[in-house]
């Protein structure tokens, strides 16, 4: 019993040492984390817990409330990564929140432009989110505080460009790409050095 | 005219002179007025910042203001303190404008009814009371100073400037903007007395007996959102917890004035007054 305890333990301590999201993770697809935008690579978007289900949906209720104040659309999807919920708002705000408690862990707001398109989500890597700016910018931040790491320019936002999407994850790069396609503007898809920013292929 | 005048039992020539004087005072203040307007739409403060402006700001952030943002903008009961937050001191003149003018959605900040003149007097005192150290002559060597900063200071070990150093100290990219030259001297000389939100140190030790060193990001009666010293997040649940100590002192070290030589230590409060967003967006624009 102790054996096992212990070995639990060190197991505990093995998880808590590396936390980071790596490539492995984001093609297993954890059914406790929600590491990307549409939950796997195979774009389910299909919880596979079992805990909640069409005979107990009727009878949930809210655990915490989280206030997201100034936003009209909140269209982002929440990752969940180790417990720590991640989400986007429209006007260039990442939060950071405690996904037990509804407790704020970090915020960041992004200081250029002033967006007013909606944001679809993040991406995480590594120890870095990222996400995308009404400026047509991909922006890292330190996952674990919010600080931010560098941002690198998709599309001149003088040419009609801006970038709402979630960005996509991949071994080492991250690829993202342009709105709005919808208005008649040629798409276009970048990929970018997961850890530097450095612009890799278009 | 003469006829209205005599109506209003006003001999024609007093009428005449009254006439002038009222239509001198009309285009005064309509030229007041106009310039006013004009005034409403400008991204920094048509009226500059002079010592004279300033005090008349004062006059009127006294009258509208003070009642919620406290006495000199320190803190009040129902506003944030203008002088201190650091969220408020990122905005632009007219931003400030802006939010005295039509107030904040949302919050309790309502609209002035102010002419824009007097708005942009308070606009110049709020300003004043948040002079960054970034807008302050600082001499010494900025390049000696960051090596000061990633090297001998060990600074960068717990902070980080554009995306390079440590996370568990607040990051430092825009401190100049943020801080007053005063501020940054004591910040390194003086022990801390106030640890800002989200840097408390602490240590815990849950029933499992695992303990951790770090910062306390966030807390409330049920959890603690801790990052430790191995710069990992531990989200702890109250009851998990058998014990968590708050220390009184921040992990920041005092006494760089006595750690580093006069010259040193200038030179790193040159390179920390230089620390700017705004600025650093520049060069990099020049330099492509």
């Amino acid at each position: 019993m102790t054996k096992l305890a212990c070995l639990f333990l060190c197991t505990g301590m093995l998880l808590a040492q590396d936390r980071q999201v790596t490539f492995q993770d984001l093609k297993a697809a954890d059914a406790n984390s929600w590491l990307s935008y549409s939950g796997s690579y195979g774009s389910q978007r299909y919880s596979r817990l079992k805990q909640i289900n069409t005979t107990n949906a009727q009878s949930l209720v809210p655990a915490w409330i989280f206030h997201v104040t100034q936003e009209e659309r909140l269209e982002s999807v929440p990752l969940v990564v180790d417990g720590v919920m991640y989400f986007t708002q429209a006007i260039g705000v990442v939060y950071a929140i405690d996904g037990q408690s509804g407790r704020l862990i970090w915020t960041y707001r992004y200081p250029f432009g002033k967006p007013s398109w909606p944001n679809r989500g993040a991406a995480v890597y590594q120890n870095r989110v990222y996400f995308t700016t009404q400026d047509a910018y991909l922006v890292a931040l330190d996952a674990r505080t919010g600080n931010f790491l560098w941002r690198s320019k998709i599309a001149e936002v003088k040419d009609g460009y801006n970038a709402p999407a979630a960005p996509l994850a991949l071994n080492g790069k991250i690829v993202t790409g342009l709105a709005p396609g919808d208005f008649g503007m040629v798409g276009m898809l970048k990929a970018f050095d997961a850890a530097t920013g450095k612009e890799l292929w278009h | 005219m003469s006829k209205r005048g005599g109506k209003f039992g006003v001999s024609v020539r007093h009428g005449g002179r009254a006439k002038w004087v009222l239509v001198c005072l009309l285009s005064i203040s309509a030229l007041g007025i106009c310039q006013d307007t004009s005034n409403s739409d400008k991204k920094t403060n048509p009226l500059g910042s002079d010592k004279k402006v300033i005090s008349q700001g004062t006059e009127l952030y006294k009258r509208s203001c003070t009642g919620c943002h406290g006495v000199n903008g320190a803190a009040g009961e129902r506003g944030p303190a203008l002088a201190g937050e650091r969220d408020y001191v990122r905005d632009t003149d007219a931003e400030i404008f802006a939010a005295v003018k039509d107030g904040i959605t949302g919050t309790g900040m309502p609209p002035s009814g102010l002419p824009p003149n007097d708005i942009w007097r308070i606009v110049a005192y709020i300003r004043s009371l948040r002079a960054s150290a970034s807008d302050a002559f600082v001499p010494g060597d900025v390049a000696n100073g960051e090596q000061i900063f990633w090297n001998q200071g060990r600074c960068g070990s717990c902070h980080m400037v554009h995306g390079r150093g440590g996370i568990l100290g607040p990051d430092l990219s825009n401190i100049a903007a943020e801080r007053t030259l005063r501020e940054l001297r004591l910040a390194l000389t003086q022990p801390k007395l106030a640890i800002p939100k989200g840097y408390q140190a602490a240590d815990v030790v849950t029933n499992a007996g695992r303990s951790f060193s770090g910062i306390i990001k966030n807390e409330d009666n049920f959890s603690v959102q801790f990052l430790d010293s191995d710069q990992q997040l531990q989200l702890l649940s109250r009851d998990e917890l058998r014990e968590i100590r708050y220390k009184d002192s921040s992990p920041m070290p005092a006494h760089y004035d006595k750690t580093l030589s006069p010259t040193e230590f200038q030179d790193l409060l040159a390179f920390l007054s230089h620390l700017e967003r705004a600025r650093a967006e520049q060069n990099k624009e020049d330099s492509r």
